[in-house]
């Protein structure tokens, strides 16, 4: 469903270069949920937006069912649904009106439109908040939203970056139960996440450190060979567990 | 086929844009209030004053200057006379300089006085003078009757002065009227005004808000986004010149009706679309540049920071217009904001060259395009949109 191919990203500027990406590789594979895990800085956001077509590598392909990711493709942005870590709503809209412009966008007709967004805030229940404004919306309810909007056009692959961050455990715990959902569907999700309640939900999980793709395996196993998260992370990243206090 | 669905899909961002624009009070308070209060108000104001100004200036004793022969037969005629007479040379000049309020001719023939009166109408003291002799000259015809009814059989109705009164104003084009002078550059700011907090919004504000990034990761192209902003932009931009030069039109009429003065914006409905022909495309060049500086900033305020030395520029450019003549230079048609001033100026005291605002409107959308394509290609750089 998808194929990273050997992708780096360098951003340069007239002092210096950084490479936010180095030479990473890996494929998912349809209704998987592939987990993203990393330090902050590690390039995780960087390698979802280069999926997510909104910016391009600078060496490397993306491939996503047999098409190659560009800023200018308009067929493949159909095929993704990206939910970034800030919810980038606009507050003066209702839900509605926000959900219904990204219809006719996506090229729904009107009632094509209406119907699909009652039809997703049955599945994501939100039909309550429909009609207020997305300013007067709580974080959990504006991260429902959110995913509606990344799921608004029947992607084959949904990108959540960090999709409970900042969210209570109940917002959280119902975030976590719409991804199950969709799984169900068969949609490819992708999800970075520091959360360790988020990473088993995964299928499978790759942590990437300076920019480097460090580790790849399946969620059971590492639940299997590591104590916790923690213990994967020090590992594979090879920092430093012990921490000096300075008293 | 994939052309009208581009452009549609620039239509709905447009359409959303608007809304959401409106939905905004402080757009509101910018576009509306602004214009249709705020300029009806400085009009009202500044010809109340004028009329203040009169009222002060009526209570002056005016000097007019009178050939030799005339300043004897109104010496010898009329025991009171409200002016005091100047008999030097250069009359024009004096009265040019203000040195003197008014030129007066007399040609008689009899008792038959045909008077001719120069003025400067941009003078409170030249303007009130001319009031002063007009009243003066009806008064001595209203005496004059009251005598004859008075000795109906004995008068001699052969002497009876009948004046002719006709007057000239001598303000050079240029002094006509401070105010329509200076209302193409206060139009053109307030076109700015109404469009920069929308520009630099739907730009700098969107990726302040990093609703930019939802809208990059939907099925539309960066050029059908980057279209559909100028287009949100350019709407506000047409908007506010309609409502600007309306607003200035009713506050020159409710003046002119309140303070019973001459109506000084005095333009028909042909001139009032050769107006928004003009202020069409000065407002979609302002827009593009708006939303090339507010795609080129991080966040709002750096957008803000980059603008305001650009409003200055524009602002010096713009005052410099309004001292200069009407156009008549064309290559001044080639330079923006100095070809609309100049132009709407032309249009205000109603001596038009067709070919200065053809040149000008022409110039001006030259460089909208050119400029409508810069804003496009930043933001197909992802170093602008997501930077």
């Amino acid at each position: 469903m998808l194929t990273v191919n050997n992708i780096s990203k360098v951003f340069s500027s007239k002092k210096k270069q950084i490479k936010a990406v180095n030479d990473v590789s890996f494929k998912l594979n349809s209704g998987e949920i592939l987990g993203i895990v990393g330090p902050n800085g590690a390039g995780k956001s960087t390698l979802l937006r280069m999926i997510a077509s909104l910016t391009l590598p600078t060496e490397g392909t993306i491939k996503i069912n047999n098409n190659y990711t560009s800023t200018h493709n308009r067929g493949i942005k159909d095929d993704i649904g990206y939910v970034a870590v800030e919810t980038g709503l606009y507050g003066s809209m209702t839900s509605f009106e926000f959900l219904y412009y990204f219809g006719r966008v996506h090229g729904y007709g009107k009632k094509e439109a209406f119907n699909r967004i009652t039809e997703l805030a049955s599945l994501l229940d939100f039909d309550y908040y429909l009609y207020k404004k997305i300013s007067h919306l709580s974080t959990g309810m504006k991260q429902k939203i959110s995913i509606a909007r990344g799921l608004l056009h029947k992607p084959h692959l949904l990108i959540l970056d960090e999709p409970t961050n900042g969210l209570d455990i109940i917002a959280a715990y119902y975030v976590r139960e719409i991804i199950k959902k969709l799984k169900q569907t068969q949609t490819s999700i992708i999800i970075s996440t520091h959360i360790i309640t988020d990473i088993k939900m995964c299928d499978r999980l790759i942590v990437l450190n300076k920019g480097n793709l460090v580790y790849e395996s399946n969620t059971m196993d590492v639940i299997n060979n590591y104590n916790s998260l923690e213990d994967l992370f020090f590992d594979v990243t090879r920092y430093n567990k012990n921490v000096k206090m300075g008293m | 086929m994939i052309f009208k669905l581009e452009i549609f899909k620039s239509y709905i961002l447009a359409k959303k844009e608007v809304k959401h624009s409106l939905k905004d009070f402080r757009v509101m308070l910018t576009i509306v209030i602004s214009t249709l209060v705020f300029y009806p108000g400085l009009m009202i104001g500044v010809t109340y004053f004028q009329e203040k100004s009169l009222d002060a200036a009526q209570s002056n004793i005016p000097t007019i200057a009178l050939e030799k022969n005339d300043a004897r037969f109104i010496r010898e005629n009329f025991q009171t006379i409200p002016f005091i007479i100047y008999e030097g040379d250069r009359k024009k000049e004096v009265l040019l300089d203000d040195e003197i309020e008014g030129i007066m001719n007399l040609a008689r023939n009899g008792s038959k006085i045909k008077v001719s009166y120069q003025y400067k109408a941009n003078s409170p003291k030249s303007l009130a003078s001319y009031e002063k002799v007009k009243a003066w000259f009806s008064l001595i015809e209203k005496n004059q009757l009251n005598d004859f009814i008075n000795s109906l059989e004995n008068i001699d109705t052969t002497s009876l002065y009948d004046f002719k009164f006709q007057s000239t104003d001598v303000t050079p084009e240029s002094q006509r009227s401070q105010l329509v002078s200076i209302i193409p550059y206060i139009i053109l700011i307030g076109v700015i005004a109404g469009i920069m907090g929308i520009g630099v919004d739907n730009t700098a504000g969107e990726k302040e808000r990093n609703t930019l990034v939802t809208l990059l990761t939907s099925s539309q192209s960066s050029s059908e986004i980057a279209l559909g902003k100028v287009l949100s932009t350019s709407f506000f931009g047409i908007i506010t010149s309609l409502l600007t030069i309306t607003g200035f039109i009713v506050g020159s009429l409710i003046s002119a009706n309140m303070l019973d003065m001459e109506n000084l914006i005095n333009i028909d409905i042909v001139n009032f679309f050769l107006l928004l022909t003009i202020l069409f495309p000065i407002s979609l060049f302002f827009s593009n540049i708006i939303l090339i500086l507010g795609i080129f900033s991080k966040n709002v305020k750096e957008a803000n920071s980059y603008i305001m030395p650009l409003y200055i520029v524009i602002i010096f450019v713009g005052f410099i217009s309004t001292m200069m003549e009407k156009g008549t230079d064309l290559k001044l048609a080639l330079i923006p904001v100095v070809n609309s001033v100049l132009s709407i100026k032309s249009i205000l005291i109603n001596e038009i060259s067709t070919s200065f605002i053809s040149i000008s409107i022409l110039s001006t959308i030259f460089y909208t395009i050119l400029l409508m394509m810069i804003f496009i290609q930043l933001f197909k750089k992802e170093k602008y949109t997501l930077g």
